[in-house]
């Protein structure tokens, strides 16, 4: 049980410190195609145990975002954003649920329920963060084909990145 | 009191997102310099679109209102020009007033049709308000037709487009008169009869009232020439008029008033039984 709270305690200043320092700076398109942000800490959210209470995810959605606003400097927009990945992971669950159910022990990994799962879940809460993500930080209609390209772009890009980070560091908790 | 608890134990993380998020939004408009800019502009925008649609809508409603008021206003207008026309030089300054001939009244249209044999319109005033049968009724364009029964609240009124309709009309030009009558056909064209022969008559020539029947003040429009021939071994000029008047768009008309009225009728009758 300890060995959970420290892990995700860890990886919570891990994300925020590699999102703010790291890829934050990242221009992965260059000046010209302006378009690609890489995104780690969402994969916070996801990794919390099954377990956690909906409160508890709610304010931890909060704080996290909070952090990452912190290094940003843009007050509200990344809370957002992971408030509504928060108040929609146990929909998401719920809905992605293996036949078998899910196993308490386990976290919510590769390891646990397989890769494709995991892109599948991953995959629609990142794409639903980036999008609250990109409407707020862009806040107008003006430029709907730029919100949409940029959440593409980002997405792809940012799912890359979390595999990468599943394949690597093979969190079991 | 156990329900509310209830219910936040259910509901409480939903109730803390929604919290948390108007916090959030609060944020993003008072704190990012962009957004907060953005926030403002369309703010202004939304604010200034609504009041502007609401006004809209609001004069649209006492539109009705205004049309009333409008058409009143014609018809008092129109009232005093009609008579100072007609009255002497020298009445003009002061007894213009006591002297004064033609009465308009503005009335709506109640309905109206332009393609039966014989049209009629009913208008909104009747009995109460002073319309009386054989009154002339007139429009902005042109002359109507005549009011041919009358109720309390209502008139009917036998439009131009009527075959039984006549109405002495003169080329303004030439002064010349004759009669005007409906053919049954086209609701735009209206013949002129009764032209004789020695006048000279040209397209494009206007022709008002005469004045010389009880319905209509002389001078108003009528409609301009639009064909003539003079057929050979006929005395009179077969002329076509095409009407200033679209009798399909009526939707204000104004009655007209001849105070005088009986008094000619009474002494054209007497001439006539002698």
């Amino acid at each position: 049980m300890n060995n959970v709270i420290t892990q995700n305690i860890l990886r919570l200043f891990f994300f925020v410190l590699v999102q703010g320092v790291v890829l934050q700076q990242a221009k992965l398109g260059g000046t010209f195609f302006n378009y690609i942000s890489l995104f780690i800490y969402p994969l916070f959210l996801l990794l919390l145990p099954l377990k956690i209470s909906k409160i508890a995810l709610v304010l931890t959605g909060f704080g996290l975002g909070m952090l990452v606003d912190g290094a940003y400097n843009s007050p509200g927009v990344h809370t957002a954003a992971c408030l509504v990945v928060a108040i929609l992971r146990p929909l998401v669950l719920a809905i992605l649920e293996p036949r078998e159910g899910y196993n308490v022990s386990l976290g919510l990994t590769i390891k646990s329920y397989g890769v494709l799962w995991f892109l599948k879940y991953a995959g629609v809460l990142l794409f639903i963060h980036l999008l609250v993500y990109f409407v707020l930080e862009i806040f107008t209609p003006v430029y709907a084909i730029e919100i949409i390209g940029r959440t593409i772009a980002s997405f792809l890009f940012s799912l890359f990145l979390m595999i990468m980070y599943m394949v690597i560091a093979r969190p079991s908790v | 009191m156990r329900n509310l608890v209830l219910l936040f134990l259910r509901f409480g993380h939903f109730i803390l997102f929604i919290l948390l998020e108007i916090f959030c939004l609060y944020l993003i408009v008072n704190y990012n310099r962009k957004q907060r800019d953005i926030w403002a502009n369309s703010a202004n925008i939304f604010w200034g679109y609504s009041s502007e649609k609401w006004n809209d809508w609001t004069n649209y409603l006492s539109l009705q209102d205004k049309m009333d008021e409008l058409a009143l206003e014609n018809a008092k207008l129109k009232e005093k020009l009609i008579n100072y026309e007609l009255s002497p030089i020298v009445e003009k300054d002061t007894l213009q007033t006591l002297n004064q001939q033609y009465e308009l009244l503005s009335a709506k249209v109640a309905s109206n049709t332009t393609d039966r044999p014989n049209n009629y319109l009913t208008i909104n005033k009747g009995i109460k308000d002073g319309v009386r049968k054989d009154m002339g009724v007139i429009s902005e364009n042109g002359i109507v037709g005549i009011i041919r029964e009358v109720r309390n609240d209502y008139a009917a009124v036998n439009s131009l487009l009527h075959r039984r309709t006549f109405i002495s009309a003169m080329i303004k030009r030439t002064g010349a008169f004759g009669e005007l009558k409906w053919v049954g056909t086209n609701p735009q064209i209206v013949n002129l009869g009764s032209i004789e022969k020695h006048n000279i008559v040209a397209v494009g020539d206007t022709i008002v009232t005469s004045g010389y029947s009880t319905h209509f003040p002389p001078g108003l429009m009528i409609g301009t020439i639009a064909s003539t021939e003079l057929p050979s071994g006929n005395n009179f000029h077969n002329i076509k008029v095409r009407l200033s008047n679209d009798f399909g768009t009526l939707r204000y008309v104004e009655i007209v008033k001849n105070r005088k009225q009986t008094q000619q009728l009474e002494l054209e009758k007497e001439i006539k039984e002698k």
